[in-house]
Formats: structure tokens, C-alpha cells, sequence
């Protein structure tokens, strides 16, 4: 695994605080849905996208022990979704914090900016799966994972040439 | 393709159109054409009918001595966009400039108008009031001398260069039978605002303006067919792809089948030509596949089923039966048709290894897509029995993601031919190419709006 940092392969690395709560479950964590607010003025077109506001309610109390996640991400192949051999070790890793923390992630698949948006997304959803089914393989439940696609919409390096486009062929893990 | 040549049978002009589209649409089937510059293409002479365009005479009050100018402007512009009746310059006018009385059951100077060279004359006189501007005006055969149609038309009076573009779309009607499209909107998205965001453009390429601004990754606009609002994708807090309707009035605002396929991420809604369904894009399985569902989210029907196979981009028959769609079922990304219960699926594409984004012309004779070739796209048109293939925009340069006009002469697509991705529309008969939009940010992912309704 090529470690990059200084630029935002970082993301790759994400530290998460996991609240492992003593009678189980995030039971401080709370999801409010706000219907369609029509109210917006200033334009000809009314939109509704801002719901699903997650408010996260910790109580503090509730925190019996915390764990430090380091996940990492791992790459692809052009057009490709297998598991490469570099990424073999990365996912084993991954796997075993998983596995030992109980954490709930989701997957997030991404594709370089070659190629149409559509199949893209699906590309990216295809890797996401590739790697939700290796980590089953190495013993994490599939309850624990979720998957989803960017495809090309959400680049961590940018520019136009494959000294950026590799570090877009990605799954990013994002504790949920 | 309709063409009504009205009244213009032994007209040499109107066969010059019509061998134009044949040449450019017959041949070369299958055929990878050869490289050749498109790029700002005016058709010949001969190939379009010219229009006499009067000044409309002004009885609106008070008094704007620029208002008819600029009305006429407008109209030669939105003609110029058409590009079936170009404006007779008005040197070369034997008839008078200015409307002075409309001409009522007949015309005596027919003969100086076909002698200036306009197969067509139109006329007509500004009045309203209160706000609004009302243009009433007529249109002429003038080799048969015979009145095609006479149109009334009423606007707020801001909007002159929009009911200068109407007129010109009631113009090419008049003509030809089928509305000109220089008076629609175009969807798209764009990152102008730093988000990809969508935006709504008048088909000329003016008034581009934001139809959200929430700060979240949006993609794939389709417009109502109504034209009242736009379905988009984006993606919620918890991270999963979800479907919204931005709105101006004709539609609810807001997010939509919200109790479809709760669990998995949606990446893609599109609408049926009728309004009364959507094709949507979704993962259950192991890969995308594409639903049928209700405008009301009651009735889910899976289309595609099969493994880990990647089934995405539904294009929809104008006549709601069938659905174009991409599929890598052989490995590589295919443009497919399925009749709309998922059955009877057949590969209509095999030029390249890759294909995507289908999208099916309004008449439902052609299927505009993206063709991959040494890693850069060009645009074909396939008949739906996939016998048929020809080039539609070939360049070095990536041509990507059509969409028709609600009139099926152009198709408006991005390409990044200057850098970033801009919106161009090619006119399908002649190729002329014509640039939308010129920001340095990346604009992209066009979806063509519907006919305005008539007022």
C-alpha cells in the first residue's frame, strides 16, 4: 500500500470515535424528517433537498468505552473491480477492525471521471460490493455493511491524468 | 423527422432539405465515419427556406421606439436557433420593412416577396397593455400566396425575447407542421456555484439560473413532462442516493418515493412520456438494475434481474412501451431495448466495446448514444432495430450525454472539446453545432424540457 499524505488521500484515513454503549445500539441517535419546505423565495423553482437532518444526540453517560478506527482506502484497476493484491492486506486489516469493533460502515465505491456518469456510479457500486464481499469472506457480517456510489462525482485528487485518476478508483470506508 | 413541406411540393428548396436529412441519415451504416470538423457549420443557401420578417408595426402605449426592434430581433434569433426558415437579410427586401396594415383574406404582392427570394413572409402588429405585450401576426405561403396561420400571442412585456423566440417556434409550425424548439428550457447540472448543482437555460443559451442550491452532490435532471418541475438525484445525510423534485408549481416539492425501495440506494428516476410512471434505477441486489414504478410508488415491477450484471440508463419509447437502457450483460456496456415488463431484451449496439446513454428521439425513430472509441466519446444515432448506425457528432474530443428537443431536430449534449465541459446542441439535419454555455465550471448532464404550454 503506497501511503500518500499531505493531500486529500487522507481521507482515506479516518479516525472515528465508535460509542460502544453499554445496553447496545446508538439509542441517543435520532433522525428527524422535516417534510417539503416550499418556502424558499428568490427563484422560480422551490426545493426540498435539505431533510433527513440526522441529529446526533451523544449522551455522555452512555459511553463506556470508545475505539480509534483506522480504515483504509483501497484501489483499483481501470474499468476493474477486482480486489487487487495490494489492497489484500489493507482489507485484512479493515477486516479485523470491523470485526473486533462491531462498527457499522458503509462502503462508499468511486470511479475516475472516464467514462458515462450512469455506468459509472454502477462501476463504483460494483466495487463497493466487490469489497463488502471480501470482507465477508474474511469473517465480518454483511449486517455491518452498507454500500454505495459516488462514481465520478466525488474525486479525492483532482485533475485529468492517471497520476489522479488511480487515486479515484476507490472504496472509501465510512464509519456509519 | 417529420417534414410537411406545406405547399412547397415542386419547391427545389424544400427537396434540398429533404435530401439533406436523407444523406445525412441513410448511409454509412455500421460504418465509423471519417474525422471531420463540425464545428459552427451554417447550412448552405439552398438548404434552408428564407422568411421575410416584418417590423411589427407598434400600437402598444406608451410608445418604445426600440420595442419592435428588438421583438424582430428576437424572432430572426430564435429562427436563426430553428434553422428551417432563415431570415431573408432586408437589403434584399422588394416588399415594404414595416407592417402597416395586416393584410386581410388576400395578398397582392405576393410576386415582390418570392422576387426578393423569401419563401415565407410574416407580419404582424405589437399591442397589450397592463403589463403585457400581445403580438398578433400572420404567416404567408408566397409561391402560393395563401395564409398558413395567424397566431395570437400574449407575454409580461419583460419577456420580449422570449415571446420573440415563440413566435419564431409558431413560425417554423407554420411552416413545416411541428413547433421549432427555440422557445424551451434545458436542465443541467452544473459546479458554477461550486456544487454540482441543477440549472435551467433557455434552449438559445440565455437566462441561466439555478433550480437548486443546497449544497449536495445532484445528478441526472428529468424534466416533468408537464414541464413543471425537475426529478434529480441526491444524496441524503445518511450518504444514500435518493430522488427529489424541485418545482414551479405544476408538482410538489420535495423528495419522492420515499417508500420505494427504502432500504437501497437510488441513483436514478426518469419519467414515462405520459407522467405516469418512472423507470428507476436502484440496487437490491448485487448490481443496479431498473424498476417500473407508479408516480405514487404503489406499483414496483423489476425489470432486470440478472446477478451481478450492471443494467442502468433507462431511455423510454415516446409511446411508453419499450425502454432503451445500458447493460453489460456481455461484459462490456451495451445499449439494449426491453419491452416495458423487462421482457423480449435485444442488443441493438456493437461498434465499440463501449456504449452508454441512450436516449430516444420524440418521433421514436432514432436512439441517440455515446459510443467510446480510443477512450473518447462520439454521438450516433441507431434505429431502434439496430440497423441502421450513423455518426451524429464525431471529434477528437469527448461528445457525451444527449437529449432531444420536445421538436426531435437537435439534440443538445456536453463536451469538453474547449477544456471543461460545456452544452452544445447539434441541429441533427445540417450538424451545424451551436456552444450554450461558456462558464469555466463544468456543465454537464443537459436534459431537453418539454414544449411550453400554448398560451
Amino acid at each position: 500500500m503506497t501511503r500518500r499524505t499531505g493531500f486529500s488521500t487522507r481521507l482515506a484515513t479516518i479516525a472515528a470515535v465508535v460509542a460502544l454503549a453499554a445496553f447496545g445500539g446508538m439509542t441517543g441517535c435520532t433522525t428527524t424528517s422535516e417534510d417539503a419546505d416550499t418556502t424558499d423565495t428568490g427563484s422560480e423553482f422551490q426545493q426540498a433537498d435539505q431533510e433527513e437532518v440526522e441529529v446526533v444526540e451523544v449522551v455522555e453517560t452512555e459511553i463506556v468505552e470508545a475505539v480509534v478506527l483506522d480504515l483504509q482506502t483501497v484501489y483499483f484497476d481501470f474499468d476493474k473491480a477486482n480486489i487487487r493484491a495490494d489492497a489484500r492486506p489493507v482489507l485484512r486489516s479493515n477486516g479485523d477492525q470491523l470485526r473486533t469493533s462491531g462498527a457499522a460502515v458503509r462502503l462508499e465505491g468511486n470511479t475516475d471521471e472516464r467514462g458515462s456518469e450512469e455506468y459509472n456510479l454502477a462501476l463504483g457500486e460494483r466495487r463497493a460490493m466487490s469489497v463488502k464481499q471480501y470482507l465477508e469472506n474474511l469473517g465480518v457480517p454483511a449486517s455491518q455493511m452498507r454500500t454505495v456510489s459516488f462514481g465520478e462525482a466525488k474525486p479525492a485528487v483532482a485533475g485529468h491524468s492517471e497520476e489522479a485518476w488511480r487515486y479515484n478508483r476507490r472504496v472509501d470506508f465510512q464509519v456509519r | 423527422m417529420r417534414f410537411r413541406a406545406l405547399g412547397f411540393s415542386g419547391s427545389r428548396t424544400a427537396w434540398c432539405v429533404v435530401c439533406a436529412a436523407l444523406f445525412c441519415l441513410a448511409p454509412a451504416a455500421g460504418v465509423r465515419a471519417e474525422e471531420r470538423p463540425i464545428i459552427e457549420i451554417h447550412p448552405g443557401k439552398e438548404q434552408a427556406f428564407r422568411v421575410a420578417v416584418q417590423v411589427f408595426r407598434d400600437d402598444l402605449l406608451p410608445e418604445n421606439p426600440k420595442r419592435s426592434a428588438r421583438l424582430l430581433e428576437a424572432i430572426e434569433q430564435g429562427l436563426d436557433f430553428n434553422g428551417v426558415l432563415m431570415p431573408l437579410a432586408r437589403e434584399a427586401f422588394l416588399g415594404p420593412q414595416v407592417t402597416t396594415e395586416m393584410s386581410g383574406g388576400r395578398r397582392y404582392d405576393c410576386a415582390d416577396w418570392t422576387q426578393s427570394g423569401a419563401d415565407a413572409l410574416v407580419e404582424g402588429v405589437i399591442n397589450g397593455g397592463g403589463g403585457e405585450i400581445e403580438v398578433t401576426y400572420r404567416v404567408w405561403d408566397t409561391a402560393r400566396c395563401t395564409q398558413l396561420a395567424r397566431e395570437r400571442k400574449v407575454r409580461p412585456a419583460n419577456e420580449l425575447h422570449r415571446l420573440g423566440a415563440a413566435v419564431a417556434d409558431d413560425i417554423v409550425k407554420a411552416f413545416t407542421g411541428t413547433r421549432g424548439s427555440a422557445d424551451t428550457e434545458i436542465a443541467f447540472i452544473s459546479t458554477r456555484l461550486g456544487y454540482r448543482e441543477v440549472f435551467v437555460i433557455d434552449a438559445d443559451g440565455r437566462n441561466a439560473r439555478a433550480a437548486t442550491k443546497s449544497r449536495s452532490i445532484k445528478a441526472f435532471p428529468d424534466w416533468l413532462p408537464d414541464g413543471g418541475g425537475i426529478l434529480y438525484t441526491t444524496y441524503l445525510k445518511s450518504g444514500m442516493p435518493d430522488l427529489f423534485v424541485t418545482s414551479r408549481g405544476g408538482a410538489r416539492a420535495g423528495r419522492i418515493l420515499r417508500d420505494v425501495l427504502p432500504q437501497w440506494p437510488k441513483y436514478r428516476g426518469v419519467f414515462s412520456p405520459d407522467g405516469e410512471e418512472l423507470a428507476l434505477v436502484a440496487t437490491i441486489g448485487e448490481a443496479s438494475d431498473i424498476f417500473r414504478v407508479s408516480r405514487n410508488g404503489k406499483k414496483v415491477l423489476r425489470l432486470t434481474n440478472n446477478g451481478s450484471v450492471i443494467d442502468v440508463a433507462p431511455s423510454w419509447s415516446p409511446d411508453g412501451q419499450q425502454i432503451a437502457f445500458v447493460s453489460d450483460r456481455t461484459g462490456a456496456p451495451q445499449i439494449y431495448i426491453m419491452d416495458r415488463d423487462g421482457g423480449n431484451a435485444r442488443r441493438i449496439t456493437y461498434q465499440t466495446n463501449y456504449s452508454a446513454t441512450p436516449a430516444w428521439s420524440p418521433d421514436g425513430r432514432w436512439i441517440a448514444y455515446g459510443v467510446r472509441t480510443e477512450g473518447e466519446f462520439d454521438l450516433y444515432l441507431i434505429d431502434p432495430a439496430g440497423e441502421v448506425n450513423v455518426p451524429l457528432v464525431v471529434h477528437r474530443r469527448n461528445d457525451e450525454y444527449p437529449s432531444w428537443s420536445p421538436d426531435g431536430r437537435k439534440v443538445v449534449f456536453s463536451s469538453d472539446r474547449r477544456g471543461r465541459p460545456d452544452l452544445y446542441v447539434v441541429d441533427v439535419n445540417s450538424q451545424r453545432v451551436q456552444r450554450l454555455t461558456s462558464k469555466a465550471k463544468e456543465n454537464t448532464s443537459a436534459a431537453w424540457g418539454p414544449f411550453p404550454k400554448q398560451k
